[in-house]
């Protein structure tokens, strides 16, 4: 007695679900508003400078510019500043803080310059002092405010506050007038193609992050 | 004397007669061969089939006269050497390690019952319609108990292995001892599954445009915010098919002309529109495993006919299903990817705010589902 | 392919209006690093002596002049260069006589000041070609005619009848310094005093 031959594929199916992920977009409308200035039309210029001048193998230090910033709100309000490289990737020192200054004709990096803000140069409002916070999560979270010059950067937001040492975070501001420091370094001669007149063109955009 | 031993065996001679043919013990040690679930998160190299793995079980048929001990093994052919694992797979026996009464013979493989030998060893390949036997000194012998070692290895082709869902193989032969009426069934199984694929979004999925002025909005036309990146991930088990689409949980709250790649931002307190915003992917921002050159595909229902693959960006939308192909002007489709990382432009719109009521909190609330679709 | 895409852009958000982004400002820092390179040299190694004077021979009510002292500039650049020279005077504020192109002489016991000195160019050269004097006040962006070597401003050079200033190669131009002492009913001079002035000329590049 031969058996049938038997040969079966069956599909059990558990059907495959597809995978799915949540998008959310937020965001809120405040009627607040803060215009910030810089004086000299925000305009920084080093004039001509020698290649000669130059060092051949360490960057040379420029000397320092200031600059004041008013920030005029049309209402005590919390917000931070942070500023973006309109040039960015041509900053010869990898850093949030430090800028671009352009490329060569030979596509070097032609140097950086950072900008800083002083609490102790620093106005607000009616207050007598003022003390600095940072915050690297978009405002979650604040360091302890103090009166430590602090760099401005691309991601971190910059605050004042007139609680010493509080970690909440800017106060409500209405007014801010502040001496900001800008410091420029030029790449060393020897990574530079200066053979011809190189035009120094840093660019970036302060602005106003509402809390 | 001499009497007593003819007594013997003349009672001995009646208790055979007494035995049947249906006496005889064909057994396998396993009656069903599982090769488990297949794993697809090998190494991706071109081979035409994967094997499944190779089992072992041990056949004994025991008669209680000698008896001719030939098995045919009744399968469906899948070729001269192998036999058919559904249409898409195969499997080969292998005889070994004969004993016969309990002394190793040869096995030789006949072509049919009663016929001689094309081929003899002690390790056999059990081809389909062929039968195995016992030889010593080339010729078939007989016997009363046969044991041996059967090794069952089972192949898929590689195609086989992608599954959309989950897929059991399961296909039987016999083991006949002709002679003898005895016959077994051997069952076989294998279990498909299909790659898993996990979507994700950069920071958690949440594109955060904190608080927008009021002074930097227009109030007398839409502003466009600037666009914001967001990076979409996906990770398989093994290189899959998949195209993705998004799935707008705010409809009909999307200002501007209702189009499958805008999705809506929330209504404000009086039911008006926020604005919108669309998700553009890019083949110049996205890696997928080491493929050196991406291109997007889309499909409006997630099959084909696909778009001939592009370079260029595109939006997703909801009956706009994309994927990515590794050649240009290609239009077969999506090509399996285990790793994708690929960084798209959230590009929001915001309304008129002269057409807002911005006496309460108008809070900007995009919600959508990023779909993974294997296929 | 990047042009392209930036123009895609742009007409999305022209057709959406542009974000106002009033909350921002921009900067910009500018500058330009110049192939260009010039060496000053002064003869003498730069130093002026009047040499030693009596106190019994100064005027007491009124500025003694002391006779001039001769001293030659050279200005000399890699190639046809626009450049101006820079004074800063080392011992500001001690100038007796507050005025533009005065330098000081120092002070007596930290706040009597001496008198002051002054530098005028004569017949400047510019590879082979007269040329006279300019000054900007503005960081080079107007310029006067002047012959001396201004504090505070920029010192450069002009074809006769311009005011704007041309590229040089070599300058060689006779510096006059002539000084003068305060009046010495002002000043302790119970001891020796020694005449105090220190200017640093540096090239700027135009």
């Amino acid at each position: 007695m031969k058996h049938l031959l038997i040969a079966l594929a069956l599909s059990s199916g558990t059907a495959h679900a597809a995978s799915t992920v949540d998008l959310a977009v937020t965001g809120l409308i405040t009627p607040m508003a803060c215009k910030p200035l810089l004086s000299g039309g925000g305009l920084v210029d080093f004039g001509k400078i020698s290649r000669n001048d130059l060092n051949l193998t360490n960057g040379t230090r420029l000397p320092h510019k200031y600059l004041t910033l008013t920030v005029n709100c049309n209402a005590p309000g919390r917000f931070a500043l942070r500023m973006r490289d309109n040039r960015d990737g041509t900053a010869h020192v990898n850093s949030e803080i430090f800028y671009g200054l352009g490329l060569d004709t030979s596509g070097n990096k032609i140097g950086v310059y950072s900008v800083s803000f002083d609490p102790r140069q620093t106005v607000v409002d009616d207050l007598a002092v003022v003390y600095g916070t940072e915050s690297t999560t978009g405002g979650l979270a604040w360091r302890m405010a103090n009166l430590n010059p602090i760099d401005v950067g691309s991601r971190s937001l910059l605050g004042f506050t007139d609680v010493v040492g509080s970690t909440a975070g800017p106060s409500a501001i209405q007014t801010l007038t502040s001496t900001l420091k800008l410091e420029a370094t030029i790449n060393a001669r020897q990574n530079l193609d200066l053979s011809v007149e190189t035009p120094m063109d840093g660019s970036a955009t302060l602005e106003v992050v509402y809390l | 004397m001499g009497l007593k031993p003819a007594l013997l065996s003349a009672s001995l001679l009646l208790g055979a007669n007494a035995w049947g043919m249906d006496e005889c013990q064909l057994n396998l040690s396993e009656t069903a061969v599982d090769f488990g679930l297949v794993n697809r998160a090998v190494s991706p190299i071109a081979a035409a089939e994967h094997l499944l793995g190779e089992r072992r079980l041990s056949l004994t048929l025991n008669c209680p006269t000698p008896t001719d001990l030939s098995l045919f093994y009744r399968g469906l052919a899948a070729g001269t050497e192998r036999f058919q694992f559904t249409g898409r797979g195969s499997y080969s026996l292998r005889a070994s390690d004969a004993l016969l009464d309990g002394q190793p013979v040869e096995l030789g493989l006949v072509p049919g019952s009663g016929q001689p030998p094309v081929s003899s060893a002690t390790t056999l390949r059990w081809r389909p319609e062929h039968g195995i036997v016992p030889m010593r000194a080339g010729v078939p012998v007989i016997g009363r108990s046969l044991s041996l070692q059967l090794e069952v290895s089972a192949w898929a082709r590689q195609d086989a292995l992608r599954v959309s869902d989950t897929v059991t193989w399961d296909t039987s032969g016999v083991v006949d001892a002709v002679h003898t009426g005895r016959s077994r069934e051997l069952r076989l199984q294998a279990r498909f599954a299909p790659a898993a694929c996990t979507p994700s979004l950069s920071n958690g999925g949440t594109v955060a445009f904190g608080k927008l002025s009021v002074m930097d909005l227009n109030a007398d036309k839409e502003t466009a915010l600037p666009p914001r990146p967001l990076v979409v991930s996906v990770a398989c088990d093994a290189p899959t098919a998949f195209s993705l689409r998004l799935q707008d949980n705010r409809q009909g709250s999307a200002t501007g002309p209702g189009d499958d790649t805008t999705y809506g931002l929330g209504l404000d307190a009086q039911q008006q529109k926020i604005g919108r915003y669309r998700l553009v992917f890019d083949p110049a921002r996205t890696t997928a495993d080491s493929f050196p050159g991406l291109y997007r595909t889309d499909s409006p229902t997630g099959t084909a006919p696909w778009s001939s693959a592009s370079a260029n960006p595109l939006a997703i939308g909801a009956s706009r299903f994309l994927g990515f192909s590794t050649s240009a002007g290609n239009t077969s489709g999506p090509v399996p990817i285990q790793q994708l990382s690929t960084t798209t432009s959230l590009e929001a719109v915001i309304a008129p705010l002269g057409t807002l009521d911005l006496g309460s909190e108008v809070r900007l609330d995009g919600a959508a589902t990023l779909e993974l679709n294997y296929l | 392919m990047s042009i392209t895409r930036n123009l895609l852009v742009a007409a999305l958000l022209a057709s959406a209006g542009h974000a106002v982004a009033a909350s921002s400002v921009d900067l910009s820092v500018k500058g330009t690093i110049t192939p260009r390179a010039c060496k000053t040299a002064l003869s003498n190694g730069g130093l002026v002596d009047f040499g030693k004077l009596s106190a019994k021979d100064l005027r007491p009510d009124q500025p003694t002049y002391l006779p001039r002292q001769n001293l030659q500039m050279t200005v000399t650049c890699d190639a046809s260069t626009l450049f101006a020279v820079a004074l800063k005077d080392n011992r500001a504020g001690s100038e007796s006589n507050q005025d533009y192109y005065n330098f000081g002489l120092g002070l007596i016991n930290g706040t009597e000041k001496l008198g002051y000195f002054t530098v005028a160019m004569s017949g400047p050269v510019a590879d082979d070609v007269n040329v006279r004097g300019i000054a900007s006040f503005d960081g080079g962006v107007t310029w006067e005619r002047e012959s001396a070597l201004v504090d505070d401003g920029l010192t450069s050079f002009a074809d006769m009848n311009t005011l704007a200033p041309v590229p040089v190669q070599r300058l060689v131009t006779d510096l006059q310094v002539a000084g003068a002492i305060a009046p010495s009913q002002g000043l302790t001079l119970t001891n020796e005093v020694p005449l105090d002035g220190s200017v640093t000329l540096t090239v700027r590049y135009l």
